[in-house]
């Protein structure tokens, strides 16, 4: 297969977030934040390169939006080039990996960031839809290739 | 001589199966008597000549046996020349009798007298007549000895064959393929292409080595002495780099097997390559380093994910570099060829070749003193463009060139470099910098900084140092490591400036704010390793213990004075404290005149530095001490004295004699212990009994003492006194540690205990006693294997009750267990299994166990899921279902993250094993993704992730391979 974009610019990971003294205190409640969510996805393969979604700047804290009362989380992704045709499949990828770490009181909702990619209303649309979304997962070969991105974040 | 039996030669070796026996004889007699070998042979004539070959292979066979068994100086030369010339006709004859042939002659040119005339006649017909290739494993084994040998042993005379001989060895060598004799063959040839000159036949000695590599062999996996692939391959390699005219053949070789999609035939032809560059002249290496830098290159950048492939070849280049370091013509061109490239991208960070690149010029740098310097001069430029050009410059870019840079100083300051640039312009330039970044910031930027300062620091100018000093004075409150480590590095090479400016200035009062001084303290103390400055801190330290009376600061210089004592450095420190400041003395005036009630604290830890420094001491001062102020103790008045006798006790040196104050110090330490309403003081007292019932003799005496502490202890347990039971805890604490007889006896009472209606809570705790870790307690005597044996006790006392599984029972078991090596654990799994199953069962809701027991057990059952233990695959459904509830345990939140790290680790275990329970993991784990806790969350995600994803790494592997 041919790689769509040969030589993409890479980016400093954040470190490890640090454990801090109230979330060791058994008594206090550490709400979902931003930064929590973000940790579940930043180590999510990219298709073409063996460098996370945070690396290639896919993914970025400020564009993860979580309402922990509310139960709301808005994730707006920047596919690497405009035509990228991976874009559904990072999207796709992201959606299943939030699906399975996050407890299902959360309405997600993953978009494109507005304006950066050709096709990003019909690609949104695509991401929105939770029939298409189980219907692709029961495609056993799509299925092993996110859990193919997943999978390295896991580790 | 004559044989010894009547019938006929020919009929003996037809028919008799104990030749051996027979041939044992003649050679005994043969020697025995003197007697003349060509006699032997002639008798032997009729069977080495009969027109059977069978009977004439025996007759041979008969005949070199004999060889073998005679002394090695029995045959004189005329002999020698009758049967070498026998056996060179013997060659001829038919095939079946070739390897006794081999056989005889191995044994026949090893004799002491063997002319060395005859070896070339030998080594002639063998070449002519004896095919190598035809023969089985071990004849070939055995002509490979005989060439090894003559080539060894007959320089001279082989010589003149000329290549005649070199091209029978190749034509015998050709095409073996057993890895024993290929390994002997590897083995020997290096030695044989030096000492013979080739001639025009280099390249085919090469082809002979060249068709191995690179080298594809497994060993048979029922072989007990396998040869590994790697060892073939290393042995090969030398073959292949044997003479210095071979490189023109091994180049291409490498660089051809280089091109392979196989990891193993590049790393072969890498580590090849390695091995060229550092053995054949440096011509040769000159003459193909554009071939091999065009191939290297490819693997380099952007180069291969596999990091072995990469280090092997950054090897290469700097095995290359090694070897040119002496050419200084050749040098520079070699280098500027691998810099053409790496410049460009050097200053190009975001490129994706950047890191590869950056890779490259540290491997150059390391490579030779010459490369080092070379690389410095283009690195230097480079550093400092990239700090003053760009103005807009994110500070994290900053940090990153930085940080290479400092990797860059760390190999000058390696390779002994950095004399050589303390007046370069670039490097007074990028000290600027540095200072300007240490002024004016406060972030990672100024920690890089400080960590290259810290390098630098025997080059820094003058100038420079003095705006360091007094930045690093204005700090030395609030410091950070990175400049601590900066000032302490400042302080070896200019201790007497800092001594005037630093210390003098900023170090010489009594302190009265905590904080404050427990900083400058953490900062300057560390200064105590360098010589010439410790008189100064020692004595601010002094001052601030002993004339200062505020409490707080007092704690501070003992908290410093302990990190000093704990540090490698401590023996010496300790010597001095004790000899020139006699600490010791001026510690117990200390401790006697604080008062009890406010500053117990401050006698604690007085006393502990105390034993610090006594632990430190040869043992006649030890012993000194001990007689000097035990003997004035009043244990059971004075709490100061108990500080004391701590003090001097805890850490003594298990020589040291205390039998005289034995008895008086258990009596008052148990009697204190019992009555005592202070706690600490009670804590200070079943210690030093512990330690003190550790370190005693076993002798009568001291089992008098201890049974008459024991009925005491007995007696108060009786009136329920639960402080007995915690003094029986620590008593047989100490006694388990060295394996004392009576240890058993006070076990037993303690497991007794745990099922009185009053005091079980106390037997729990004893036990916790026996199993923890107690960082100050010295226990002089440490049995081998002693945990072992308490395991083993506490099985015994335990086992039957555990029956009945008593909520104590099981904690004190819990604890027990958590202290006995896995390895015990593992071969007793039958036995605890049940008990950690119990342990980590969750009951009824109102009931719930005792969390730390559950966590123990926890971390044990883990452990054996790492192993991936049979037991766990019997009982998964079981546990799988426990670790579930615990994953919502209400009480304790690493019990839910441990719950739910075992569910991680159980994925470990084959697929098949593993699929009936998915959906119940998957699902159960829910409610864990909500939970309070964040750690307990990123656990529960991670466990869930694995069991969704069961399977699908087992592909990814599959895939790599």
């Amino acid at each position: 297969m041919e790689l769509e974009n040969i030589n993409p610019n890479i980016f400093k990971k954040s470190d490890e977030r640090p454990v801090s003294e109230s979330e060791k205190n058994e008594n206090t409640v550490d709400p979902i934040d931003s930064r929590e969510v973000f940790d579940l996805i930043r180590n999510i393969n990219d298709p073409e390169h063996p460098l996370t979604l945070e690396e290639l700047h896919v993914l970025e804290e400020s564009r993860v939006e979580v309402d922990n009362e509310k139960s709301f989380i808005r994730i707006l992704f920047t596919p690497t080039i405009p035509h990228c045709s991976m874009a559904t499949l990072i999207g796709l990828s992201i959606r299943v990996k939030l699906l399975r770490s996050l407890p299902p009181r959360f309405k997600i909702s993953v978009q494109i960031t507005p304006g950066t990619h050709s096709s990003e209303n019909a690609i949104n649309k695509q991401l929105a839809d939770k029939e298409r979304i189980s219907a692709s997962l029961e495609n056993s070969t799509l299925l092993e290739v996110v859990n193919q991105c997943i999978a390295r974040s896991n580790r | 001589m004559k044989f010894p039996w009547t019938t006929s030669i020919v009929d003996v070796l037809k028919d008799d199966n104990k030749v051996d026996e027979k041939l044992q004889h003649v050679a005994k007699s043969l020697v025995k008597k003197g007697g003349d070998i060509s006699v032997v042979i002639e008798e032997l004539g009729p069977a080495l000549t009969h027109k059977d070959a069978d009977i004439r292979l025996k007759g041979m066979k008969f005949l070199s046996d004999l060889l073998k068994n005679i002394p090695n100086d029995f045959l004189n030369t005329a002999q020698f020349e009758f049967i070498s010339k026998f056996y060179v006709d013997r060659m001829k004859d038919h095939h079946s009798i070739t390897p006794q042939v081999i056989n005889g002659l191995l044994a026949l040119i090893q004799m002491k007298n063997f002319p060395h005339s005859s070896i070339i006649q030998i080594l002639q017909q063998m070449f002519a007549q004896i095919l190598c290739q035809n023969q089985t494993r071990n004849d070939r084994s055995n002509i490979f000895s005989i060439l090894q040998y003559a080539s060894d042993n007959f320089q001279q005379e082989l010589e003149t064959m000329g290549t005649d001989f070199i091209y029978g060895v190749i034509q015998a060598i050709d095409g073996e393929r057993d890895p024993r004799n290929l390994l002997f063959l590897f083995e020997f040839m290096p030695r044989f292409i030096n000492t013979y000159e080739l001639r025009h036949l280099n390249e085919e000695m090469f082809e002979v080595f060249s068709c191995y590599f690179p080298i594809d062999f497994h060993p048979s996996p029922n072989d007990p002495k396998a040869i590994t692939r790697d060892f073939l391959a290393e042995k090969l390699k030398l073959c292949l780099c044997a003479s210095k005219d071979f490189a023109q053949f091994c180049y291409p070789l490498a660089l051809e097997k280089l091109e392979s999609d196989l990891t193993v035939a590049k790393l072969d032809s890498l580590s090849l390559l390695s091995h060229a560059s550092s053995t054949f002249e440096v011509k040769s290496v000159l003459e193909n380093f554009d071939d091999v830098w065009q191939a290297i290159k490819k693997e380099l950048l952007p180069g291969s994910n596999n990091k072995e492939i990469r280090a092997k070849a950054l090897c290469v280049i700097s095995d290359i570099l090694k070897a040119i370091n002496n050419d200084e013509a050749h040098f520079e061109i070699i280098l500027n060829k691998i810099f053409t490239n790496a410049i460009g991208t050097l200053l190009n960070r975001d490129s994706s070749l950047f890191k590869p690149t950056l890779e490259l010029v540290i491997k150059c740098a390391e490579a030779s003193d010459n490369s080092c310097l070379y690389v410095m001069n283009k690195v230097l430029p480079i550093t400092l463009t990239e700090m003053t050009t760009n103005e807009e410059i994110a500070d994290s870019e900053k940090c990153d060139i930085l940080e290479d840079f400092h990797k860059f100083v760390c190999i000058m300051v390696d390779m002994n470099k950095l004399g050589e640039y303390k007046n370069d312009n670039y490097m007074i330039s990028i000290q600027r910098e540095l200072i300007k970044i240490l002024i004016t910031y406060d972030s990672d930027l100024s920690k890089i900084s400080w960590k290259i300062m810290t390098r630098i620091t025997p080059i820094l100018s003058d100038e420079n140092r003095q705006i360091i000093y007094s930045k690093l004075n204005a700090n030395l409150t609030k410091s950070s490591t990175e400049e601590a480590e900066c000032l302490l590095e400042l302080a070896k090479v200019y201790p007497h400036e800092i001594h005037k400016l630093v210390l003098e200035e900023h170090f010489s009062k009594k302190y009265d704010n905590e904080e404050f001084a427990k900083n400058i303290f953490k900062t300057l103390s560390p200064l105590l390793i360098v010589p010439e400055l410790r008189e100064h801190i020692i004595e601010v330290l002094c001052i601030n213990l002993f004339n200062n009376h505020l409490s707080v600061i007092q704690l501070v210089v003992l908290d410093i004075l302990r990190e000093i004592l704990n540090s490698s450095k401590s023996p010496e420190i300790a010597k001095i404290l004790y000899g020139e400041w006699r600490i010791v003395v001026k510690l117990i005036d200390l401790i006697k005149n604080l008062n009890i009630e406010k500053d117990q604290e401050v006698m604690y830890r007085a006393s502990l530095i105390m034993s610090l420094v006594i632990r430190l001491l040869p043992n006649d001062q030890q012993m000194e001490l001990v007689e000097k102020y035990l003997p004035r103790m009043k244990l059971e008045s004075s709490i100061s004295d108990l500080y004391i006798t701590s003090g001097i006790m805890a850490f003594l040196d298990a020589a040291i004699p205390v039998e005289n104050h034995f008895e008086q110090l258990v009596n008052e330490l148990t009697n204190l212990s019992l009555t005592t309403h202070d706690e600490n003081a009670r804590k200070i007292a079943n210690q030093l009994l512990c330690s003190l019932f550790n370190r005693a003799p076993v002798d009568d005496k001291h089992k008098k003492i201890l049974s008459k502490i024991y009925d005491i202890l007995k007696d108060e347990i009786k009136k329920q006194n639960h402080h007995a039971v915690i003094i029986l805890g620590w008593i047989s604490k100490g006694l388990l540690a060295r394996g004392h007889p009576d240890a058993a006896e006070i076990l037993e009472t303690l497991s007794e205990l745990l099922d009185h209606p009053k005091l079980s809570k106390s037997a729990e705790l004893a036990f916790e006693i026996i199993s923890l870790e107690f960082p100050n307690l010295h226990l002089p005597l440490l049995k081998h294997l002693f945990k072992q044996k308490i395991f083993v006790l506490a099985m015994k006392f335990l086992d039957g009750k555990i029956e009945k599984f008593s909520e104590h029972h099981l904690t004190a078991m819990a604890n027990i267990l958590q202290i006995t090596p896995h390895q015990v654990l593992k071969m007793n799994i039958d036995k605890i299994g049940p008990i950690l199953f119990k342990c980590i069962e969750t009951g009824s809701d109102d009931n719930s166990p005792h969390p730390k027991r559950v966590l123990l057990s926890l971390k044990i059952i883990n452990n054996f899921i790492s192993d991936k233990h049979q037991f766990i695959l019997t009982n998964l459904q079981r546990l799988v279902k426990e670790f579930l509830k615990l994953s919502q345990f209400k009480h304790l939140m690493d019990i839910r993250i441990m719950a739910c790290k075992c569910l991680e680790h159980l994925t470990k275990f084959p697929l098949f094993t593993l699929v009936p329970y998915k959906n119940d993991v998957t699902h159960d784990l829910i409610p864990a993704l909500d939970d309070p806790k964040r750690l307990v969350r990123a656990a529960a995600v991670s466990a869930r992730m694995s069991w969704y994803l069961l399977g699908e790494n087992e592909n990814d592997k599959a895939s790599n391979i």
